[in-house]
């Protein structure tokens, strides 16, 4: 099951990190994750960080969206 | 003595301790605690009567109690027929071994609920059983309201046209509960509440409410389906109106349960005429826990067929079911 | 704080502009067949009512993208026979309510049987750690998973763990998109990509669909605005009949996926033929174990032999993952087998393609 919840980092030890979501805080793995730190946000399945959220990229897709929705077809 | 022993309900000295115990920490909201039942005088033609048992795991939670959520499921029972409560019974069915000290922490929260909606316990009794009989403790109340309003207030009464109205947002128990049992460490409160001032203000105000109930068991999408079925109307929300915390969002993605299936403690769902709509609107959002009272749907037209629908995000239509069994957290 | 992703004003406008595209030309006034094939996608588009939203012009087929629903029932009965043998069973817990041919883990489970739900597959390390008792973990998911699987058997070596193994059950999913489209008769003419299996294998394996069988994809993620961004890439690339794989999940999904992941994978697991419910074995499609690690492999440890068996009878979950057949097309769907008492396996997930049918009003 895929979940969509960006986690964000709070603190990290070695290969375990404490992150929240909503306010709910939950130990998670950050071993396939080659370079996370505090304050980023990571997608997580089944206690792994499986990848960081690139804020960047989140922006365009939204400019995207604006993009695409304004367009006259 | 720290724990409840068996001989705490064997009817001998014991008994009596803990029923001075007991006595002592709800003080005065108890009459009559000598006789073997309460007398009471009425003078009113309608009654409003309810019972309920109160069973939850764990026992105390973020924003309450099982003590505090007997006395507000048992008072916003009696609201949701437009009664006005007056007296309740109670019953605790206590485990060998209970500690003294969680007893008088449901008990205090017993008393304030009951002084806040002025209420008095008028019969009570105590059970005690042996060890994993029962888990902890289990309460069972009835509630005694007085009916003096005029409006018809009842399931079959939702109108086509009809506005659908919550008090407040949708799943804070549930998730709150969901978070405890789950280990999740959060900032989720339950909405554990009375609504009877809510309530009472509206009566006051001569709303003409068609159909009260709480979202308990079943949360919003279950009652509004109950609803639909007994009126033999369509109802349809719009999911962009329903107050729900982010959090209880939240948890609910973590978990794979639906907030709109999920129960609520302290809210009421109220079907008006349309035309009513602002004014309780208004009215509801004058009190702290009326203050996120949303309009969230209407009722659309009589049906052979009763639906609930729900207009997404995205302005599509689809069917909020009734599904028959409570939500279990997914896992993987 | 407002999430943009879900409820956007701006998704309303560009869905009617993918509507207005498919009343021009190249479209024709028929349904066009996209399929999502991870499970989450088939309940975000059923949720949030795109289902509805395009019925008549789209149709969404579920494919094989819950890792419950394509774990065949042979497999399953791998699972009880573990159990009846009395080994503790870990499992994710969207197995135990799945019927093999005989019984279920929540029947073995009532009559004794020791079954730990697991959320996190290291969580059974402490199981283990804390019992003399063989611990098997039910190695059930996809790529987004298996990396997690892997780091499990690597800790059970790192720590000399005697009595924790695995049944290897896992899945890959470019293969079987392969095997699909080459194998079996539909109609498919988009792809919507597991936005989380992409997140680790990256955008360069699904490259063949297009390549070869000139069907546009499109990676995406579970929101509603990802949902829409996703349609609208298929229906433009239709119309300008070209085809590719087109990353719309860019904040999740790097070119090259997440390398570490896959490195973990591949010390761990070699490419394998396994068996899919309701398209049988498949050539290379899943994973087993190395022979380093053949320690860890529960099937070898316990030599666990089951017979070949059909499926339910009446049910056609193997047609359903496969995009044959809508849920709502088996005569048991909502009568016989509903959440409560499920008969297939798509039924029990909580993203089989049934249940989420089921609990979104399809019924």
């Amino acid at each position: 099951m895929c979940l969509a919840v960006p986690y964000k980092i709070i603190s990290k030890k070695g290969i375990k990190a404490i992150a929240d979501v909503f306010g709910i805080k939950k130990e998670i793995d950050i071993r396939i994750l080659d370079d996370v730190n505090v304050n980023d946000y990571v997608l997580v399945h089944a206690g792994f960080a499986i990848q960081k959220l690139d804020q960047e990229e989140a922006k365009t897709t939204l400019d995207l969206l604006r993009e695409i929705s304004e367009e006259s077809v | 003595m720290e724990y409840i022993l068996l001989s705490h309900g064997s009817g001998g000295k014991n008994s009596q301790r803990l029923l001075k115990f007991i006595y002592n920490c709800l003080g005065d909201i108890v009459i009559n605690h000598s006789e073997d039942s309460g007398i009471v005088t009425i003078t009113q033609d309608k009654l409003a009567i309810t019972t309920d048992s109160y069973v939850i795991e764990p026992i105390f939670f973020p924003g309450g109690d099982i003590g505090k959520l007997a006395i507000c499921g048992t008072l916003n029972d009696l609201a949701m027929v437009g009664g006005i409560p007056k007296y309740l019974t109670l019953s605790l069915m206590i485990e060998e071994n209970f500690s003294f000290g969680d007893l008088k922490k449901i008990l205090t929260s017993i008393k304030e609920e009951a002084e806040k909606a002025e209420i008095r316990i008028i019969a009570g009794d105590t059970k005690v059983v042996s060890k994993s009989k029962l888990d902890k403790i289990f309460i069972n109340t009835a509630g005694y309201g007085i009916i003096e309003y005029s409006q018809n207030i009842n399931s079959h009464n939702a109108q086509p046209g009809d506005a659908v109205i919550v008090t407040g947002d949708i799943g804070d128990h549930g998730a709150a509960i969901m978070a405890v049992r789950n280990d999740f460490e959060s900032d989720l409160i339950s909405d554990c509440a009375s609504v009877v001032p809510l309530i009472k203000n509206l009566l006051d105000e001569s709303i003409n409410i068609h159909t009260l109930r709480d979202p308990t068991r079943g949360g919003l999408a279950s009652i509004l389906n109950e609803i639909a079925i007994s009126s033999s109307v369509d109802i349809e929300l719009e999911e962009v109106k329903i107050p729900i915390k982010d959090a209880v969002n939240g948890i609910c993605d973590i978990l794979g349960i639906d907030p709109l299936y999920m129960a609520c403690e302290g809210r009421a769902v109220i079907i008006c005429p349309e035309n009513e709509s602002e004014k309780t609107l208004k009215i509801l959002r004058k009190t702290d826990t009326g203050k996120n009272a949303e309009k969230i749907g209407k009722v659309i037209d009589k049906s052979e067929n009763p639906r609930l629908y729900l207009k997404t995000f995205i302005g599509s239509r689809r069917i909020l079911p009734l599904l028959s069994r409570e939500q279990t957290p997914r896992i993987c | 704080m407002k999430n943009p992703f879900k409820n956007n004003s701006q998704l309303i406008q560009l869905l009617q502009q993918v509507d207005k595209l498919l009343t021009l030309p190249p479209f024709t006034n028929r349904q066009y067949n996209f399929m999502e094939i991870c499970g989450t996608h088939t309940v975000s588009i059923l949720k949030y009512g795109f289902r509805n939203y395009f019925k008549g012009r789209i149709n969404f087929l579920s494919g094989p993208g819950c890792p419950v629903c394509v774990t065949s029932q042979k497999d399953i009965d791998k699972v009880i026979s573990l159990a009846q043998m009395g080994v503790r069973i870990a499992t994710f817990g969207d197995l135990i309510k799945v019927p093999g041919s005989k019984s279920s883990l929540e029947e073995q489970m009532a009559l004794g049987k020791k079954v730990d739900v697991v959320y996190n597959p290291l969580d059974c390390l402490k199981i283990a750690n804390e019992t003399d008792e063989e611990v098997v973990f039910i190695a059930v998911g996809f790529e987004t998973t298996i990396p997690v699987i892997a780091s499990l058997v690597l800790d059970a070596e790192k720590t000399g763990m005697e009595n924790l193994s695995i049944l290897p059950l896992m899945k890959t999913i470019p293969n079987i998109l392969n095997f699909l489209l080459s194998n079996l008769e539909n109609e498919i003419e988009g792809f919507i990509c597991p936005g989380h299996v992409s997140v680790i294998i990256g955008k360069k394996p699904y490259k063949i669909i297009p390549e070869r069988f000139e069907i546009p994809c499109v990676i995406a993620g579970f929101e509603p605005v990802d949902i829409g961004l996703a349609i609208e890439s298929l229906v433009s690339q239709i119309r300008i009949q070209t085809s590719m794989v087109d990353n719309r999940y860019k904040r999740a999904v790097k070119e090259n996926g997440n390398p570490a992941a896959r490195r973990l994978i591949a010390e761990v697991f070699e490419q394998a033929d396994v068996e899919w419910r309701g398209f049988g074995e498949v050539p290379a499609s899943g994973l087993k174990l190395r022979e380093r690690f053949s320690k860890f492999d529960a099937e070898k440890k316990f030599n666990i032999k089951v017979e070949k068996v059909a499926e339910p009878k009446g049910c056609i979950c193997g047609e359903v993952i496969a995009g044959k057949k809508h849920p709502s097309e088996c005569k048991l769907f909502g009568k016989e087998c509903t959440p409560d008492s499920p008969i297939g396996p798509c039924m029990v997930s909580y993203e089989g393609a049934c249940s989420a049918f089921y609990k979104y009003g399809e019924q």
